[in-house]
């Protein structure tokens, strides 16, 4: 959780100083990092008979 | 129109500040320590935030707004998912109310509606809103505001949980842990 917070955090540090295209690559791995801790944490039960 | 839609972004961003505000103070209030879910919702928030800041600095563009609503998608789906733990009748919920709903729901309701207003902002979406604008003193003030909340959050969660995984205490329930 706290590196997803950190990637968050930089990503706002590049927004100050206006690396546009990097700050958005970062968001892009910032949403598949957030979707993937979702997941970890979801206890779908589905998956867990699989 | 840009500078309406610009403000209409910076007030979204104070909207959230505030909503992920409260949850700090019940945190530190009544609320105790949060679950990786109630992190996980607040981590949504922020990420859609720093997005929409993207339109404010760079100025107004869609793939900002397309970021933003994957953030608003997963963390509202997060709620959702966390509103299924405690739906069944019955069943303890976690933490206390506030004006009829959990936070998780509050939660749910505010990805909801932050959903709707981008729907709104790109509904108004013209070419004259790509072109950069300096940031004017409200919108700076969300973005400070902002990057303190992050900074705070941080904090919050290497105090709670350190570098590893954060420790579930919502689950299991204390009535399944008894029946186990």
């Amino acid at each position: 959780m706290l590196f997803l917070c950190f990637l968050i955090f930089l990503n706002q540090l590049l927004l100050i100083l206006k690396q546009k295209k990097w700050g958005l690559v970062l968001a892009v791995i910032n949403l598949i990092v957030f979707a993937a801790l979702f997941y970890s944490h979801a206890r779908f039960p589905l998956f867990v008979r699989l | 129109m840009t500078t309406f839609i610009r403000t209409c972004n910076a007030l979204l961003i104070f909207v959230i500040i505030a909503v992920i505000s409260t949850a700090i103070y019940f945190q530190f209030g009544s609320e105790g320590l949060p679950c990786p879910y109630c992190w996980l919702q607040r981590m949504g928030m922020i990420g859609m935030c720093t997005a929409i800041l993207y339109n404010l600095r760079f100025g107004i563009s869609l793939k900002a707004y397309a970021i933003a609503l994957f953030f608003a998608f997963i963390g509202g789906a997060v709620a959702l998912r966390q509103i299924t733990f405690h739906i069944c009748p019955n069943f303890p919920i976690f933490g206390h109310p506030i004006l009829g709903y959990n936070l998780y729901s509050w939660s749910f309701i505010v990805f909801c509606c932050s959903s709707a207003a981008i729907f709104i902002f790109l509904f108004f979406h013209n070419r004259e809103m790509e072109k950069p604008k300096m940031m004017n003193l409200f919108e700076r003030l969300a973005l400070i505001l902002l990057v303190l909340l992050t900074i705070i959050d941080c904090a919050l969660i290497y105090k709670q949980c350190g570098f590893g995984r954060c420790k579930d205490v919502s689950w299991p329930q204390p009535a399944l842990r008894e029946s186990r």
